[in-house]
């Protein structure tokens, strides 16, 4: 047997302590960063506008199946490039619980906690600390490994940051990795 | 105006030019040539808090291994044009 595994993502506007998104999609498959912090709104019909930046995305991976322990989680941009005018900006490393990003109701404001540079392709060796955790994304107790089932990564956040020389049309298809190791 | 800044895509020091965007933030483009990579910061940073960022940044970004240059590397080990 094996852990099942999801990736699932907040939404709307900050609710709890620890702070948390109004409405959790689960299952989802892609980022598509767009002026829209609504799952069901297409990117194409929420386009950045060159200069600008999409909302945040609170991403999150999810843990349940069969499982003793949950470990080792990096997370990165791995593969195909962006074009001129295009940064995205990602969650810093967690390597203590109080590293992991608090939610904040998303915007397209510059998010200035998002200090890890994902523009480029990296290997995933090169990619952020993850840590995971009981209850939800924004919990606290998160730790290197988690024996807790169903169990969570810390906020996997990420912000498409946009200048006036951002070409029209779709961006690449890139390939966020989030690595970890089960037992 | 220009300032030295780390650039993640360069893994290096390089000089940045700063200009105002259209919303009112603070973007640093790196000008090394071919490279075009930006920083942004909110329109509300302090010089205090814009210090810290740039520290958190270059220590969270130094020391990525770009995929694209390891690539380029491995042509150049096995000898492909």
């Amino acid at each position: 047997m094996a852990a099942t595994f999801a990736f699932d993502r907040d939404h709307g506007t900050q609710t709890g302590s620890p702070t948390k998104g109004t409405t959790r999609s689960t299952g989802v498959t892609d980022v598509n960063w767009k002026n829209s912090d609504t799952e069901a709104t297409a990117y194409s019909a929420a386009p950045i506008t060159a200069g600008n930046n999409s909302y945040e995305n609170w991403l999150f991976g999810h843990f349940s199946g069969t499982f003793n322990q949950i470990l080792a989680g990096l997370f990165a941009h791995t593969a195909t490039a962006f074009g001129t005018g295009l940064t995205l900006k990602g969650t810093p490393a967690c390597t203590g619980d109080g590293d992991r990003l608090l939610y904040t109701t998303p915007s397209a404001t510059t998010n200035a906690a998002l200090t890890t540079d994902m523009t480029t392709a990296v290997s995933i060796g090169s990619g952020v600390a993850v840590f995971f955790g009981a209850t939800g994304p924004e919990a606290t107790g998160k730790a290197a490994s988690m024996a807790t089932n169903p169990c969570y990564t810390n906020y996997l956040t990420t912000q498409l940051q946009t200048t006036g020389s951002a070409a029209a049309g779709d961006t690449a298809t890139v390939t966020l990795t989030l690595q970890y190791q089960e037992n | 105006m220009t300032k030295e800044l780390f650039c993640a895509k360069e893994q290096l020091i390089t000089n940045h030019e700063g200009s105002v965007d259209s919303n009112g933030e603070f973007v640093f483009t790196c000008i090394t040539k071919g490279c075009n990579s930006f920083l942004k910061f909110p329109a509300s940073v302090s010089p205090k808090d814009f210090k810290v960022l740039l520290e958190k940044h270059e220590a969270a970004n130094k020391g990525q291994v770009s995929v694209e240059i390891q690539e380029k590397k491995l042509k150049e080990l096995m000898g492909v044009k």
